[in-house]
């Protein structure tokens, strides 16, 4: 792996001149009304590989960081196993044989927290730290 | 850079200055292109490549667009129009589906949906999904997939075990297509193409199952009795035989005589396609396939083809190494080569990746098409030439090809 911690690095390092700098835990976050309690990390992966469109049967529909911010690196990396450029050939895959499509993404956290505070099946991910009282905490991931 | 091209790329551009995606957006952009130029040390195209460099065999740009009505309707649309190189550059629309999700596990495409024959076959186009310049010729080029699409229906179960994702899809539907031959084109039609495929992947490993099963009617006698050359190759054998000329007039008699050599339309073509496949892909890189194809009931030939690549990641570069084969058999056609590819990739960006790839290729002896006595054999295989019976260029028994590809996805 050491090659793909080379990548990792350089990546972040170019991440860190566009965007704020990442250095810390991820928080999973849905609505306030979503009843979802303990999800796996292979539900999560699966949910946001787009190979399935609920977790436990409860349908939701994920937003994701734009590729310029350093969470999401790390987000696809440690959570769906994905370096960039195997994350990049992965969605060509799909994209291209009709068989699915990445999450919509917003520029930031701010304007996640928003989007998943007023709809109700969508579910994202921020920094831990930049948890409010608008959307509920569904998971801490490291 | 023909005016249907320039239309494309112009919309391309327009397109994705303002393509930043939106939780809302009811229409997805996307597309994908390949700028490459290939050449050999082979006076005749081989595989699209002879001395001088030849730009558009590798060349192609495609536009993807899929619109999503509503949120909460489970049922999208999707065109992708590809303009190729070595069509001119005209426009043809790849894909135009409807897709209709039912429930999480189940999807299901109706309309002209891109074949799943063999393991990489539907993102045989996009560039940045695989590590080689093309994917094999020897597996993946005419011989073994002279279409890449299908009007048919699709459908595809997902499954998850663990962190393994197992997926069948099944296909049906026809296709009608041109297969060049000895300077003439042979009209095929494609009834009843049935397809499953299974894959089952985790992070790292992908392996792939695929049968294809299909009828078939094609127009090679009638075609090919039309060409000159074997006009002149029946009356020498009529001539050897002691037969009158004046009997070359009578169509049965030469069906008859075209019979004999192996040449006729086929009108109850059987096909089975046998694929097994695997994908490894970690910093080590390794890729195979096996594919059987059978044909009976007529002159097209049976064909074994395969391939093993091993690379390894060193960050965004990487060498590979890949072995692959094709033989023929059951047939007058014979397609026969073995080569090794040298490759090295350098991915700048996430979306972007430059290919270079020196390929040296053995050509079988005996690959010939029609067994005229006392004619010199020469080889074909996957050159783009006549045997030299039939007024085509002598052959090297080995060729060396070298291509450079740019491919990028947005």
């Amino acid at each position: 792996m050491k090659s793909a911690n080379c990548t990792r690095s350089a990546l972040f390092i170019g991440a860190m001149l566009t965007s704020q700098a990442f250095a810390g835990g991820i928080a999973l976050i849905v609505h306030p009304d979503n009843q979802l309690k303990n999800v796996s990390n292979d539900e999560i992966k699966r949910l946001f590989l787009s190979k399935t469109d609920a977790i436990q049967g409860v349908k939701l529909k994920p937003i994701i960081q734009s590729s310029s911010q350093s969470i999401r690196i790390v987000f696809d990396e440690d959570t769906l196993g994905k370096s960039p450029s195997k994350s990049k050939a992965y969605w060509s895959r799909l994209i291209f044989t009709a068989a699915g499509s990445p999450p919509p993404s917003m520029e930031s956290s701010k304007e996640i927290i928003k989007w998943v505070s007023t709809h109700p099946d969508a579910i994202s991910y921020i920094e831990a730290g930049s948890v409010t009282g608008e959307i509920k905490l569904l998971k801490e991931l490291q | 850079m023909d005016k249907k091209l320039k239309a494309l790329s112009i919309i391309s551009v327009g397109l994705f200055s303002s393509s930043l995606v939106q939780a809302e957006s009811k229409i997805r952009t996307d597309a994908f292109a390949t700028a490459g130029g290939t050449f050999s040390d082979s006076s005749v195209p081989f595989e699209g490549a002879q001395k001088d460099i030849n730009f558009n065999k590798l060349s192609r740009i495609g536009l993807q667009y899929t619109f999503t009505p509503a949120h909460d309707i489970p049922v999208s649309f999707t065109g992708q129009l590809l303009a190729r190189g070595y069509s001119d550059w005209g426009i043809e629309a790849e894909w135009a589906l409807i897709s209709y999700r039912p429930s999480t596990s189940w999807l299901i495409n109706f309309g002209k949906i891109r074949t799943s024959m063999l393991m990489l076959s539907q993102f045989h186009d996009v560039g940045v999904s695989y590590p080689w310049v093309t994917p094999p010729e020897e597996s993946y080029g005419f011989a073994n997939i002279p279409f890449t699409s299908i009007s048919g229906v699709e459908v595809i179960n997902t499954q998850f075990v663990g962190d393994w994702t197992m997926k069948t899809k099944l296909q049906t539907g026809n296709r009608n297509f041109d297969v060049p031959a000895m300077g003439q084109i042979i009209p095929v039609q494609l009834q009843h193409i049935n397809q499953l495929r299974f894959d089952v992947n985790n992070d790292n490993l992908s392996m792939s199952f695929g049968f294809t099963k299909t009828s078939f009617e094609s127009q090679e006698f009638t075609t090919l009795a039309s060409n000159p050359a074997i006009q002149n190759s029946f009356a020498g054998l009529a001539q050897m035989a002691n037969i009158p000329l004046e009997n070359l007039a009578d169509p049965e008699f030469v069906k008859g005589l075209a019979q004999g050599m192996g040449l006729a339309d086929t009108t109850n073509g059987r096909v089975a396609v046998y694929d097994i496949g695997f994908v490894y892909d970690n910093d080590l890189l390794l890729i195979g396939e096996m594919v059987k194809r059978r044909i009976t009931n007529s002159t097209f030939p049976n064909t074994s083809s395969g391939f093993i690549t091993a690379g390894y990641h060193f960050n965004n570069i990487t060498p590979l190494i890949t072995y692959a084969l094709i033989d023929t058999n059951g047939s007058i056609i014979q397609q026969e080569q073995k080569s090794i590819s040298l490759g090295l990739n350098y991915a700048p960006s996430t979306t972007s990746i430059l290919k270079i790839d020196f390929k040296t290729t053995q050509v079988g002896d005996g690959s010939v098409a029609l067994p005229i006595p006392g004619a010199a054999v020469s080889n074909v295989a996957l050159f783009d030439t006549l045997p030299l019976e039939f007024g085509g260029a002598a052959i090297k028994d080995k060729v060396n090809k070298i291509s450079i590809t740019y491919s990028i996805v947005l």
